[in-house]
């Protein structure tokens, strides 16, 4: 056989192949469809009904993985919701979950919002209980009502700082993605950082070697309500929310009212524009990114000086929430107020996700929903914004 | 610890941020970033070990691991071209949900053991001195990587379908006004990328470490982006950078004896990457490096013919 007759083989093994493939195609997948853009923009009513669809088809999608592994999704399903909302044990759960995924999922939307993608919540989050317990140790003899803010306060700086990196890669880089890369990888910096210090320096003497710090002084544990294990921290978490609101989103007649919030708002959409109308694109990355840091790190320090589990620092510090919180923050639309119902939503599977476990899975099953959730988002928005046709293709 | 085994080590840490690192250049050179590796990694590893597990073929099992990810990379694909949305986002949901997946599929199988991939050695190749044992006394899924390096190559700068992944990555409108199939390019690209994604998982469960935990990875899925880029979008590049990042790998433990804390030592693969993109980012900006790099000019950026 000479080299010709075997390229002609070759080229006609090819086309076979070609033309399985195709009728396989025909069969298969009769249908054509095309894409249009709808004119109008989003309706806030819309914009609703596609995050409920999301949820509803991520909660679809989880459910016939449940039914594989023979769970009944629905009874599941069921017992999260009663457990997490409809029991006393429950809703203290939900709402302890609540307060530090409310602000860390706050923080995610505001440089969501410029298309700055910031997934190292959990690392922030982590430097942030970190501070707050340091300052909660060498300032133990100030009273309450100073040492509990100055907590807060450090809490915020070590997320915003550890957050900075972002902000910097993300309009100085050449290349997509990398400040998506380090605000993740940022995260084991801060993990390890627990690990050294509650097994070294900071391990509590009376601890039986435990790897965790002593207990924070009374004095710097955040006032509980009466008769629950749920903080303070709400209200200031549920007020941060509120005035993020105020400052940065709310809009009047479609246009956001403050001059940041319109910035932000212009850099997501088009930010050729923006430079254009000679804004910074590195400022408004800056400012986003501290404010989401810093939230980070208040949920942070509310873990440490509010959650009555903890009360000192540990590795079981970093539960997920810094990951959740993503998921959180694109449900709720990037809308603040949408935010507070998606958090709470969250809050629930997280609490109510003890009966998952009882059910014989194990608890990072929980991913998937936030996953399949996320993904949806995604793609029920496209269908908002485009129509899709069906038809049968001619060639059939 | 003689040089032998130290070098064997490396190649073997290595392998692991070799095979996604191939896939995930591919992709990208196809303009389309997939940050999902971590989760089609570490759902490749739990199905992987699963099916070899149940089937007792660690073929099958590798085969599965391929499947997975390349199924976890289609949903990538479908959000990202089909739908057009944005790549980083789609790219996060399918690392949780990955690791979500992996915790289900490694369903009872913890503290299972399996019998992995043994040591091949080549004949002739193995009885050369210190390189023969540390190159070519390993299993089968290492030889494949090795053949991989000069195949993408010859694929992606020899033939007309690495023309055209190239042309995509470059400018999608050129080469679709040229009549290639943009969209069936991309699918493939992504495909091909989660497929050796779920390939690098297997190469985890079922030959460096015999056993399935949750969050077997450590996240190692995170470095393969970053070895992209520090192997400058070429697959040579990626081979000494997965080289370079197995021996930070191996190497930590030598600072052991020092005195250092282990956590210390734990934080030096993520610390040295972003030391790498720091350096790399820098380098990037000057005008002169950034035409002889391979970086593709459309990544992340969404073709629409409208």
């Amino acid at each position: 056989m000479n080299l010709e007759s075997f390229g002609t083989s070759l080229t006609r093994l090819k086309t076979m192949v070609e033309r399985g493939f195709g009728y396989l195609k025909r069969k298969l997948w009769p249908f054509e469809i095309t894409f249009r853009k709808r004119s109008s923009k989003l309706t806030f009513e819309q914009s609703i009904r596609t995050r409920i669809l999301a949820l509803l088809l991520g909660l679809a999608v989880v459910a016939v993985i449940f039914l594989a592994y023979g769970i009944n999704p629905l009874v599941l399903y069921l017992d999260i919701f009663r457990v997490a909302f409809f029991t006393r044990y429950g809703i203290i759960e939900t709402l302890s979950r609540f307060i530090p995924l409310l602000l860390v999922a706050i923080g995610l939307a505001i440089p969501f919002r410029a298309k700055i993608d910031n997934i190292g919540a959990e690392g922030q989050l982590i430097v942030g209980a970190i501070a707050a317990t340091g300052v909660a140790f060498s300032l133990q003899h100030l009273p309450s009502g100073i040492l509990i803010p100055i907590m807060f306060l450090a809490g915020f700086a070590a997320g915003a700082l550890w957050a900075l990196p972002i902000a910097i890669f993300r309009v100085k880089s050449q290349f997509k993605g990398s400040d998506v890369v380090i605000s993740f990888l940022l995260f084991f910096p801060a993990l390890y950082l627990v690990e050294y210090l509650v097994t070294g320096p900071w391990q509590d003497p009376a601890g039986w070697g435990f790897p965790q710090s002593p207990l924070i002084p009374e004095s710097a544990r955040i006032p509980l309500f009466p008769t629950t294990r749920v903080h303070l921290t709400i209200i200031l978490a549920v007020g941060l929310t509120l005035l993020i609101h105020q400052y940065l989103v709310r809009t009047k007649d479609g246009i956001t009212e403050t001059k940041l919030g319109y910035e932000i708002n212009v850099m997501g959409e088009n930010p050729e524009a923006g430079e254009a109308m000679g804004m910074s694109f590195l400022k408004v990355a800056i400012i986003t990114v501290l404010l989401s840091g810093g939230l980070a790190g208040l949920a942070g320090v509310s873990e440490v000086a509010g959650n009555p589990n903890l009360y000192r620092l540990r590795m079981e510090i970093s539960t997920g929430l810094g990951f959740t919180g993503i998921a959180v923050a694109w449900l709720g639309g990037l809308n603040p107020i949408g935010v507070i119902v998606s958090s709470l939503f969250f809050a629930g599977l997280l609490a109510g996700g003890v009966e998952i476990q009882s059910a014989g899975l194990p608890f990072g099953v929980v991913n998937l929903f936030n996953g399949a959730i996320l993904f949806f988002v995604l793609v029920t928005e496209f269908f908002l914004r485009h129509t899709a046709e069906w038809r049968l293709r001619r060639d059939n | 610890m003689t040089i032998e085994q130290t070098g064997s080590q490396i190649v073997i840490a290595a392998t692991f941020f070799l095979i996604p690192t191939l896939g995930e250049m591919v992709t990208e050179r196809s303009g389309i970033l997939n940050l999902g590796i971590e989760g089609m990694v570490i759902s490749g590893a739990a199905g992987s070990f699963a099916a070899a597990h149940i089937t007792g073929n660690l073929w099958i099992g590798a085969f599965v691991g391929a499947l997975v990810g390349g199924l976890l990379a289609l949903i990538h694909a479908i959000v990202t071209v089909t739908f057009n949305r944005n790549q980083v986002v789609s790219g996060i949901s399918l690392t949780i949900l990955g690791t979500g997946l992996s915790s289900i599929l490694g369903l009872g199988l913890i503290g299972v053991p399996i019998v992995p991939f043994g040591p091949i050695a080549i004949p002739g190749l193995s009885a050369i001195p210190i390189i023969g044992p540390i190159f070519f006394d390993k299993n089968m899924l290492v030889y494949f990587s090795y053949v991989m390096v000069p195949a993408l190559w010859f694929i992606l700068f020899k033939t007309r379908y690495g023309i055209m992944i190239r042309s995509v990555g470059e400018n999608p409108m050129a080469a679709y006004t040229q009549g290639v199939d943009v969209v069936r390019i991309r699918y493939l690209s992504v495909i091909f990328g989660g497929m050796m994604a779920g390939l690098g998982g297997a190469y985890l469960t079922l030959a460096w470490i015999p056993m399935w935990v949750e969050g077997i990875t450590t996240a190692r899925g995170w470095i393969v982006i970053a070895l992209v880029v520090v192997g400058l979008w070429h697959p040579v590049g990626a081979f000494v950078g997965s080289y370079i990042f197995g021996a930070f790998d191996v190497l930590r433990y030598a600072f052991q004896p020092l005195g250092v804390p282990t956590a210390f030592l734990n934080m030096l693969p993520s610390i040295s990457t972003i030391l790498f993109l720091v350096i790399w980012g820098v380098l990037l900006n000057l005008q002169k490096v950034k035409s002889i790099v391979g970086a593709p000019s459309s990544l992340c950026v969404p073709f629409e013919t409208e």
